[in-house]
């Protein structure tokens, strides 16, 4: 590390670390192809579990997954993109629908979610039926309401791109494009998108401050919500029954996977980082706000024999929490939010 | 005359480049050579399969209940091949995904049988062998590689081959389908689906044996073999069969009229059960 840079607190060297890469394109035309693309683990995090391995990130392939991301030919018809569910304005969350929209408007059965930190993650989906990133653009392409493709017709349109037959050729070396090369390039991207620069993080790791409400949510939310939303990541990898429903025809969520009634209207739970910007909430995005989200656990939990332990309460189902409580929760929630990656511009489309 | 003199300039060239080969391969001779594995299916012992037309109403075959069935489908994938001697000899198939491929997992296909059911072991160490283990289906430590070409590719392998699961993510172990007489399936009331069924055919029946956690449908087969010598000059092809009489009874007799469309890790494991004893050694070829 250089003098000057010993001076900078954790968050910012990390961040520093994170845009080197970016901050060194600038000499340009001489960086050789395929040149490594350094994973940086934020303060606090656990080491990513994704396999790195097997998908050395480079540049080239970053750019590469991320053309792919905002591109409609991954569609059947060419009508939508990955980018269309998930927006870097609300931290790659679906922006305006409360459930995902696939070609043809057909509509999905769940809430689209944010994507962050997934190199860090080893369950995907609401019902946790994908455990590799690698796999997660296979589901999104071939669900009859998302995509409804096959990677077959995309490979085709891929290999009969000059553009994209160069790009490939650059990351991977030689001619081909097949479909590991594919899906490696995406994860290129999704890995990349890494959120841990949030005032809490500040508060947590530097030397930012909070509000006095925010520190009372936080108080809170160490209390009530962290045996689930837990840890750096904002949420223990399990799944729960939060009380949304005491019976689960509509959707069965994690039971769908293992097929055990114990995981009956269990889902993922989901990391809160950015949650401020990924309304609507739930697996179904049934509640709009983070005011109905406090209203749901303090009044609106519902029975059932899978209800999470800590929601069953003495009595009454859900958390106590006052009118105060909540105002403040909802105000720890909003330091959460990292303004930097949602408008940072390494995650914008490329342009040509 | 200048033809005879090309044609002893080509040989001699012939000869320095056949010893160079030589040199080069000598010092490993006798320390390896290759060793084939030959796979069939039969609906019995005795028996010879063949695919059915979709659709068809000719029940050729019978399962252990009686029940008059035919095949459209029948794929398997086979992992983690090792050969063990008596004394100690082992080799292990090398396994190593990439994006480009996906060494040691081989799709087995009926209906490319005569390819897809060899396989060639490289550098299979001297010695002598008299036992093969092998997986039916690919371990969690296939599935955690991530992205994979070869047998386990999206695009040409295993989703072409529609072994993948998108939904619930792994790599289906076995896959079979057909027509039976006993099937109640109707096209409404009572629907089957898969590669070679649409959900309004009659008489289908799809079975799609996956899943690796809890139920792990994914089986291990050791199998004694009659002993084999293997060294470079050996062409030793050990011959398996996959006999259909078996998975569909040896365990779990499969009841056509019942058991008709299997999709998941729990529906699949009473016919999983079974995966073990279908798998036989036949001879060996040398």
């Amino acid at each position: 590390m250089q003098p000057g840079q010993v001076n900078l607190n954790r968050v910012g060297a990390g961040l520093l670390l994170l845009l080197l890469p970016w901050l060194l394109q600038g000499c340009g035309e001489g960086e050789s192809p395929g040149a490594a693309f350094v994973f940086e683990v934020p303060p606090g995090f656990p080491e990513p579990g994704y396999t790195f391995d097997n998908n050395p990130l480079t540049k080239e392939g970053f750019l590469l997954g991320k053309q792919l991301f905002f591109d409609p030919a991954l569609s059947r018809d060419g009508s939508i993109a990955c980018s269309s569910c998930h927006a870097q304005s609300v931290a790659f969350a679906d922006p305006q629908h409360r459930l995902s929209i696939g070609i043809e408007d057909r509509i999905g059965k769940r809430n689209a979610p944010g994507i962050f930190n997934l190199a860090f993650r080893d369950k995907f989906f609401w019902d946790g039926g994908v455990i590799h990133v690698d796999f997660i653009a296979v589901n999104a392409i071939e669900a009859t309401f998302e995509m409804d493709n096959d990677i077959s017709v995309i490979l085709e349109r891929l290999r009969a791109d000059p553009s994209y037959r160069e790009q490939f050729s650059r990351v991977f070396g030689g001619d081909t494009i097949n479909s590991g090369r594919l899906l490696h390039a995406l994860s290129q991207f999704l890995v990349s998108l890494v959120s841990a620069n949030s005032p809490y993080d500040q508060y947590r790791y530097a030397n930012g401050t909070l509000s006095d409400a925010r520190l009372r949510g936080l108080s809170l939310f160490e209390e009530h919500c962290s045996s689930c939303h837990s840890g750096p990541l904002f949420t223990n990898q399990g799944f729960a029954n939060n009380g949304l429903d005491s019976s689960f025809e509509r959707d069965e969520g994690r039971a769908i996977i293992t097929e055990r009634a114990a995981d009956q209207g269990k889902f993922l739970i989901p990391s809160l980082r950015n949650v401020a910007m990924t309304a609507p909430y739930m697996h179904d995005g049934r509640l709009a706000t983070l005011e109905e989200v406090m209203d749901h656990y303090a009044s609106g939990v519902m029975p059932s024999a899978t209800l999470a332990p800590v929601l069953q309460g003495t009595g009454q189902p859900g958390i106590a929490l006052s009118a105060q409580d909540k105002s403040d929760l909802i105000d720890f929630l909003q330091s959460l939010t990292d303004t930097d990656f949602i408008t940072n511009p390494q995650f914008r489309r490329n342009t040509d | 005359m200048n033809y005879m003199k090309f044609i002893t300039l080509l040989a001699l060239l012939s000869l320095v480049f056949l010893g160079a080969c030589n040199s080069d391969d000598g010092g490993a001779r006798d320390l390896s050579g290759e060793v084939s594995l030959k796979f069939e299916n039969i609906p019995a012992i005795g028996t010879n399969l063949s695919l059915a037309t979709p659709g068809s109403t000719n029940y050729t075959y019978t399962n252990p209940m009686g029940q008059g069935y035919n095949v459209t489908v029948l794929k398997y994938i086979i992992s983690e091949i090792r050969l063990e001697g008596p004394d100690g000899e082992r080799f292990d198939d090398l396994l190593e995904v990439t994006a480009d491929d996906a060494k040691g997992y081989y799709l087995v296909d009926q209906a490319n049988i005569g390819s897809s059911g060899r396989m060639t072991l490289q550098e299979v160490p001297a010695g002598t062998y008299n036992q093969i283990r092998f997986i039916v289906g690919v371990e969690e430590s296939g599935v955690t590689e991530g992205a994979a070409g070869g047998a386990l590719s999206q695009g040409a392998g295993a989703r072409d081959a529609d072994m993948f699961w998108n939904w619930n993510v792994g790599y289906q172990a076995l896959k079979l389908e057909g027509f039976s007489e006993a099937s109640p399936v109707d096209g409404v009331s009572a629907q089957a689906f898969g590669e070679s069924i649409a959900e309004t055919d009659e008489k289908a029946f799809a079975f799609h044996i996956g899943g690796w956690d809890n139920p792990n449908n994914n089986k291990e087969i050791v199998l004694a073999i009659d002993e084999i010598t293997v060294n470079a000059t050996t062409e030793n092809e050990i011959h398996l069969v996959m006999d259909l009489s078996e998975l569909l009874g040896a365990t779990n007799q499969v009841d056509f009229s019942q058991t008709f469309n299997v999709h998941s890790p729990a529906a699949g494991a009473a016919i999983a059960d079974n995966i073990r004893a279908a798998f036989k050694f036949d001879h060996i070829h040398n």
